[in-house]
This record gives C-alpha cells, sequence and structure tokens, in this order.
C-alpha cells in the first residue's frame, strides 16, 4: 500500500530515511514513467535536490511541518519564482515569474520539496488535459484514456506515485474530476479559504487552489498548511487557523447527509450504484439520509460558462506579447502585434472561451446572458445555504456522470464535453468546499469519484465524513501497489 | 418546444466583430469553422433562458464576493525593475517593441 504524507512524514521525523534519498527515489520513478504518462512538463529536479537538503536541515532542527522534506507537484498554473510557469500554453513559453505564489510560499517555508510543474488543459480550459500545448497526460489507470482535467498531470502524477501529493486549481472542477478519473481525492476549498495570489487567472470569482492527495487525512494536512487569510489577496478570508487534520475521527452517528435528485439525471448506471451504495454505508454508521430536490442547479451548466467565459475574456486580456512571453517575428502596427501573438499563440479552446466572453459581454447581450447569469449565480447560492441551514450537514453526489474518457474523444464532443462538468461546477458557483474521494469502479474497472460538499468554511464536516468512510470499510478503488486507494 | 426554431443564430459578420473584440484574427476557414462553433457554444449557452419547473427566481440576487476589509494603505517597496523586465526586451528600464519588425 501506497505511504501516505503522515507515514512518510513519520519515515522522516525519525531518520528512517532522508528526504534527499525520498527525493532520489521520486526522480528515479518519474524518469521512468513520465516518458510515458506526460505528467510533468516542467521537471525541477536540481531544486528539488537543493530542496531535499535545506529540509533534511531543518528536521534535523527539530519541530519541521508534517509536510517537510516531502516530495510533491504544482500545477503549471502555480507561480515559482525563477521556474518555468506557463498554464501549458503557448503565449507563456519561457515565462518565469518574478514572484511566488502564496500556497507555494508557505509550503516551501515548512521544507516542501518541488519535483516540478505539472500538466493540464491550456489556462485551465478542458475536462481531459488534451488541450496542453505540451500534449496531454495518460491516465496511469489505463493508458489509453485521460486523467481528467484540468489538473489532470497532477492527478497523474499523484496516482502513479510521481509524486506524494499535488497542488492542482479548481474553476469548474478541474482538481475534484481527475481526482475522480484517477481514483485519487481532491479537494476544493471554499472560495476564499486558500489565496489565489499567484495563480494564474482563469475565472477569478471561481477559482480556488487545492490539494490531490492519496488520502482523506493527506487532503486535510495540506489544506491546513495553505490555508488562510493573505493581504494580496483582497478575497481571501481570514477562517478558522485550527488544524482539521488533528480533528478527523469524530463519529458521524446523526450527521444528515443531503441528497439532491439533480446531481442524478443523466449519469452513468455504474456510478449511480456506486454512490447509493456509499449512501448504505453511511446508514449503517448511523447517518440519516435526507432527499430533496433544488431545480436551479438544471441551469448550473450555462450560469457557469457564462460567468467563467466573461472572466476569462478580460483575465486574458493582459497577453499581449511585449511584456512576457511569446513574441511576434512580424506585424505591421503595435496592434497588429498584439493580435498575431494572441492568434499564432492561444489555442482553439481558448479562443472559443474569450469569444464567448466577449459575446456575454457585448452590448446587446449583456442582460439576457451575463446579468442574468449572475442573477441565477445568487439564486443557486441561496439554494445550498437554505439547505445547509434547514434540510443537512452535507451533500453527498457523484463527482462526475462519467468515468475517465478515452484518448481523443473530446475533439469531436466538445458541448458533451461541457455538459460532462454538471456535477462539478455548482460547488464553483456557489463558492463551497467539496472533496471528491474514489468509491469503487465502473464495469471497465475504472475509478468513480464521489463528492462531499459542504457549507462555507466547514472543510471539516465533508472530511471528516470522508474519512470515516475510508477508515471503516468503504470501496476506495485497487491501488496498483495492492492494497485499497483511499 | 421546437429546439431546432429556437436555435441561436450567429452570422459570419458578428464572428469578425467578436474576433475583434477578442483581438483574434481568424484565416477565411478557421472563420468558418469559428462560426460553426460559436453557433453551437452559443446555443448551449442560451439554454440558461429556460424556464425551469419548480424553481423560483424572483428573489435572486446577485452576490458580491466576501471579504475582510481594507488593509492599511502602507507604501511598499515596488518590485524590482531588472526582474520585471527579465521576461522581455527591455532597455533603459522600458519595455521595447522592435520597430524593425514593423513593415
Amino acid at each position: 500500500m501506497r505511504d501516505t504524507i503522515s507515514a512518510l512524514s513519520n519515515l522522516l521525523h525519525t531518520g528512517k530515511i532522508s528526504s534527499v534519498e525520498l527525493t532520489k527515489q521520486y526522480i528515479e520513478e518519474i524518469k521512468k514513467q513520465n516518458p510515458v504518462l506526460n505528467a510533468y512538463v516542467h521537471p525541477e529536479f536540481d531544486f528539488a535536490l537543493k530542496s531535499a537538503e535545506r529540509a533534511d536541515k531543518m528536521l534535523k532542527e527539530g519541530n519541521a511541518s508534517p509536510l517537510c522534506g516531502i516530495p510533491m507537484t504544482l500545477k503549471d498554473n502555480i507561480s515559482t519564482k525563477g521556474m518555468e510557469t506557463t498554464c501549458c500554453s503557448r503565449i507563456l513559453q519561457g515565462y518565469k515569474p518574478f514572484y511566488d505564489a502564496t500556497v507555494w510560499e508557505k509550503l516551501y517555508a515548512q521544507g516542501a520539496v518541488l519535483l516540478g510543474k505539472t500538466n493540464m488543459d491550456e489556462f485551465a480550459m478542458g475536462s481531459t488535459c488534451e488541450t496542453s500545448c505540451y500534449g496531454g497526460a495518460l491516465n496511469p489507470r489505463d493508458l489509453t484514456r485521460v486523467p481528467g482535467g484540468s489538473s489532470g498531470g497532477g492527478a497523474s502524477a499523484v496516482c502513479a506515485n510521481l509524486a506524494a501529493y499535488a497542488l492542482g486549481s479548481d474553476t469548474g472542477g478541474s482538481i475534484r474530476q481527475p481526482a475522480s478519473f484517477c481514483g485519487v481525492v481532491g479537494l476544493k476549498p471554499t472560495y476564499g479559504a486558500v489565496s489565489r495570489c499567484g495563480l494564474i487567472a482563469y475565472g477569478s470569482s471561481l477559482d480556488q487552489i487545492g490539494p490531490i492527495t492519496t488520502g482523506v487525512k493527506d487532503a486535510a494536512i495540506v489544506f491546513d498548511a495553505i490555508k488562510g487569510l493573505d493581504k494580496r489577496d483582497g478575497t481571501s478570508v481570514n477562517c478558522d487557523m485550527t488544524s482539521i487534520a488533528d480533528r478527523l475521527g469524530k463519529e458521524i452517528k446523526g450527521l444528515k447527509i443531503g441528497v439532491v435528485e439533480e446531481y442524478f439525471d443523466g449519469i452513468d448506471e455504474g456510478i449511480r450504484q456506486s454512490v447509493e451504495d456509499a449512501l448504505r454505508f453511511f446508514e449503517s454508521r448511523g447517518a440519516q439520509i435526507v432527499r430533496f430536490s433544488l431545480p436551479a442547479l438544471k441551469l448550473a451548466l450555462p450560469v457557469y460558462y457564462i460567468i467563467a467565459c466573461a472572466e476569462a475574456s478580460s483575465n486574458l486580456g493582459r497577453y499581449d506579447g511585449i511584456r512576457f512571453g511569446y513574441q511576434a517575428e512580424k506585424y505591421t502596427s503595435v496592434e497588429d502585434m498584439i493580435v498575431s501573438v494572441r492568434s499564432e499563440a492561444f489555442g482553439k479552446e481558448v479562443k472559443r472561451r474569450i469569444m464567448l466572453g466577449s459575446y456575454v459581454l457585448s452590448s446587446g447581450y449583456y442582460d439576457a446572458y451575463y446579468k442574468k447569469a449572475r442573477l441565477l449565480r445568487g439564486k443557486i447560492s441561496a439554494d445550498f445555504e437554505e439547505a445547509f441551514r434547514t434540510k443537512c450537514d452535507l451533500i453527498l453526489a457523484p463527482t462526475a456522470p462519467n468515468t475517465a474518457f478515452p484518448l481523443h474523444y473530446s475533439n469531436e464532443n466538445r458541448i458533451e464535453m461541457y455538459l460532462s462538468d454538471i456535477c462539478t461546477v455548482p460547488v464553483n458557483i456557489a463558492g463551497v468546499p467539496s472533496v471528491s474521494i474514489p468509491c469503487g469502479t465502473d464495469k471497465n474497472g475504472l475509478p468513480v469519484g464521489m463528492q462531499f460538499i459542504g457549507k462555507k468554511f466547514d472543510e471539516f464536516t465533508i472530511l471528516n465524513a470522508a474519512y470515516d468512510y475510508a477508515n471503516n470499510g468503504g470501496k476506495g478503488v485497487p491501488d496498483q501497489q495492492g492494497g485499497v486507494l483511499l | 418546444m421546437d429546439y431546432k426554431q429556437e436555435k441561436i443564430m450567429i452570422t459570419k459578420k458578428e464572428v469578425e466583430n467578436l474576433a475583434k473584440l477578442s483581438k483574434l484574427k481568424f484565416t477565411e476557414e478557421e472563420l468558418e469553422n469559428f462560426t460553426k462553433d460559436m453557433a453551437e457554444i452559443i446555443d448551449f449557452a442560451d439554454t440558461i433562458n429556460q424556464n425551469i419547473d419548480g424553481a423560483d427566481f424572483a428573489a435572486a440576487n446577485e452576490r458580491t464576493a466576501e471579504w475582510d476589509g481594507l488593509r492599511e494603505d502602507e507604501v511598499q517597496p515596488s518590485l524590482p525593475n531588472e526582474e520585471i523586465l527579465s521576461n522581455a526586451e527591455g532597455e533603459d528600464g522600458y519595455f521595447v517593441v522592435r520597430r524593425n519588425c514593423l513593415k
């Protein structure tokens, strides 16, 4: 069975292994598997080894964090000073940020060892990792399938043990859906719980950074390490800073688990079965199942795409080829230079979303689309709040309506791809937290994911329920190394 | 509802205008494909205007993000000029756009 962060931390703190030795093992594994998986797009092995030496010193000095010396990876849209950060887009090729994202600053201060940056859909726009300018990553559980997206590289790396954990970003499901496709754990924290400073923006009112791990407690440990108010992010919030990881294991008897009808519309039968099995598990643990309907969720998808694309069209306006990244060779005017850079270096999906954003924000359409989407967003948020106030403590739902797609499937089925985000986007619209964990396999042996959705800043309740499932006979999925991975 | 009749139409000219707003340009062939793509995508976005049985949107309000107030307005050191210029062509502390590429 795979070592969890706690187990690795124990080995490091008791001196049974050094961080340098551990890091070398991971580097060997990356060299062996990455030519096939393409999970890493910018390996940083020299930096990793130097960080490991530094971590070994910190461990010797005592009082080191549980993450000290543990090798990990960041999604390619999280800024790292002096290290290439490209959002897997040609337009940012060669770009080296001159500051660290707050999350990486926090982890590095605790002795984290960064192995490199991982693959993603270009600017996090996609559900398969295939819009990456470096080519997509593969799913370690079935090499003919995608790892999901957009944080596909991170999920692939964690699944194949090419990193102990990864940080991804989730705008409409980009942490949870790849976690479910690869059979690992993915947490999208409450909007504002984790600083977005240094996260290259896609949809600023939806984006949130979170961990991808192999265990529920691991997700709590990493979340504890990165959460908190940051003066450099005006939307970050002063949340409860006490450790969640230390409190996991609280009894769930009497917990009210909400099941929302709309989440089960049109999902694969195997997935429905797996989630229903999990509900029976929770009933046997003394939880109470409450079934109800939230009709407004039927509009969550267009609401999400309108808001995300409107914000993207504005956020991606900064790419002009003057201050960083791709530059045009030939142009006739400054305007022509900017247009050439953007046309040559953005991929098709990014262009489509910028264009949709321009459309919904343009005069004549603004009220019918953007303004309406903002109103419906308010409605969906209010519905979640009311459900948590009057009906249940958390909502249990499938993470995706399907398991991992075959490679290249998205090329021919674009709208179907958008529709496949149906289970994940409501959480981003409402700004609430959600954790996806494996809950069995489908008829092809592919991992199925379920998500626990909670009220704002109550990551404890959802992680504790997931932890209860993982530690008391929940199904999980078979690990490649024999055990049950959860 | 007759889906086909309700379908949103978008012309090549409108797509050209969107490209202009987005600071993008397309070849004639790309434009044809994008017009098809955009019709499909806008049609999808338009499902927002469907009526959903049982959902009451009358009381819906726009939300603004929660936040923890303003920070003190204290003077902070600026980011170092050389570092900011290190990702591009710079000269004497300014970004440079090469004139020799202009026709």
